[in-house]
């Protein structure tokens, strides 16, 4: 196990490689409902960029890499 | 005098550092352009569900022309509330109540017309005209599916049954859906979602056949389940509450889970298993995101070659034809899949389409028929063939 892999056990907003767990999925559901309050129809971003568009830091709604 | 330049140690140095940097800076601008920036990318875990094979897929774009005017769409959503609103509140038809925007609601919509349905659908839309926002701007997104089994057998699946009674029911006439209806030649009713634009047209289907086998996303809200029975549905209801469910082998309906504006939660999208040519897959409106659906089909099936052959639908992009350079990731990042035929329509917008064909896409032009804007993509009337 390298360094990185090491820290990214630490983190609980890792990315997941399976199904998301049921905490993340609704966690996608706030975050497309905020950009959509925002005026941001979330279809039409990368889900990747999302976050930052939305002026959020990365992971904060467990988004953090491609599904 | 001597004009011989001379430079310093200093100046060198500085020289050389700038032009690193920015060679950098380009080599890496260059690099995020040219696949191999997705090799980086971690890599997921495939489960690779087998479901089989189809000969071919034929789609025909019934009506793709969901609204005509943008503006008036747009207008709607904004004075009602905002893309949060819930779509019966609009007073879009054919639930309008003649009270303006966002002063709607689906009981008083329905009252005046519940008796009509889906019988006396030219009177019933009739009285919306009188009562709904812009009732000249419904059309509506259908297509009719014809698939064909490895031994031969073809067969027919309705995609969505529009918004407009009146336009849909031009539409069905002229690519003759009232009478596959009627024989029962359409084997089923796929309602990808429950947006106006692909689902307020259902008595048009329920006038030719009540009983048709349906199946919806499990996240229909209670008046979309209301709607159905008051369009005058007899048949048996499939409720997809699976992320995979198997129409027939080679066919599979994905299931996602997503908000998706003007209060509808969760659209099915179609994939297919095409022998010896690999992965189609067919989306009504694509809400989950284009990426999405193309990363799940990824993980979640297997299919021949291991390649992605073919697209179709609408792929909500630019539907409202505005551009935003965010809408430049997602046409970029599509490219990695590198799909052989590219057939889109509806919410993917015109200007996505003429992105594609900028980045070398195999976008297939339609023929601008039947008050389709343009031949950008498939239009009304148009077939494609995967």
């Amino acid at each position: 196990m390298n360094r990185r892999e090491f820290f990214s056990r630490l983190n609980p907003l890792r990315q997941e490689t399976g199904d998301r767990p049921h905490s993340e999925a609704l966690s996608r559901d706030a975050l497309f409902r905020l950009a959509m309050a925002k005026g941001i129809d979330p279809a039409t971003v990368d889900p990747e960029r999302l976050e930052t568009l939305l002026g959020l830091k990365a992971g904060d709604f467990g988004i953090t890499g491609r599904n | 005098m001597d004009d011989k330049i001379t430079a310093s140690r200093r100046d060198f140095v500085k020289g050389a550092a700038t032009g690193a940097v920015g060679g950098l800076l380009g080599g890496m601008g260059l690099y995020s352009y040219t696949k191999n920036a997705y090799d980086r990318l971690p890599k997921v875990a495939r489960e690779q569900q087998e479901f089989g094979a189809v000969r071919s897929v034929k789609v025909t774009a019934i009506s793709e022309t969901s609204w005509f005017n943008n503006a008036h769409l747009m207008e709607d959503i904004q004075k009602s509330g905002g893309l949060l609103v819930d779509q019966y509140t609009i007073g879009w038809g054919p639930f309008g109540n003649g009270k303006g925007p966002g002063k709607s609601s689906y009981a008083e919509g329905i009252a005046p017309i519940k008796a009509m349905l889906p019988n006396d659908l030219e009177a019933a839309w009739e009285i919306q005209t009188k009562k709904a926002l812009h009732p000249e701007n419904p059309g509506g997104f259908s297509s009719l599916l014809e698939v064909e089994d490895l031994d031969g057998s073809k067969h027919k699946y309705l995609l969505d049954v529009g918004w407009s009674y009146a336009w849909m029911d031009q539409a069905f006439k002229r690519e003759g859906i009232d009478e596959m209806l009627k024989t029962g030649e359409i084997e089923q009713l796929i309602l990808t979602h429950e947006h106006f634009d692909h689902f307020f047209g259902l008595p048009v289907a329920m006038k030719a056949n009540p009983k048709v086998p349906t199946i919806i996303h499990n996240g229909f809200y209670k008046e979309g389940l209301q709607y159905i029975k008051d369009s005058g549905y007899q048949g048996e209801l499939k409720i997809a509450d699976k992320e995979m469910t198997l129409i027939r082998p080679g066919m599979m309906l994905i299931k996602f889970d997503v908000p998706i504006i003007c209060r509808v939660y969760g659209e099915t999208s179609l994939a297919f298993n095409v022998k010896d040519k690999g992965l189609v897959l067919i989306s009504g409106c694509n809400h989950q995101g284009i990426l999405q659906m193309t990363s799940t089909a990824y993980k979640k099936l297997k299919y021949d070659n291991d390649r992605f052959h073919g697209l179709y639908g609408g792929l909500h992009i630019s539907p409202f034809e505005d551009w935003d350079p965010k809408y430049d990731d997602l046409v970029i990042s599509l490219g990695k899949w590198d799909f052989e035929k590219v057939g889109c329509n509806h919410c993917t917008g015109h200007l996505t389409a003429k992105k594609f064909v900028e980045r070398g896409y195999p976008v297939v032009r339609g023929t601008a028929r039947f008050r389709s804007s343009s031949p950008d993509y498939l239009g009304n009337g148009d077939t494609i063939t995967f």
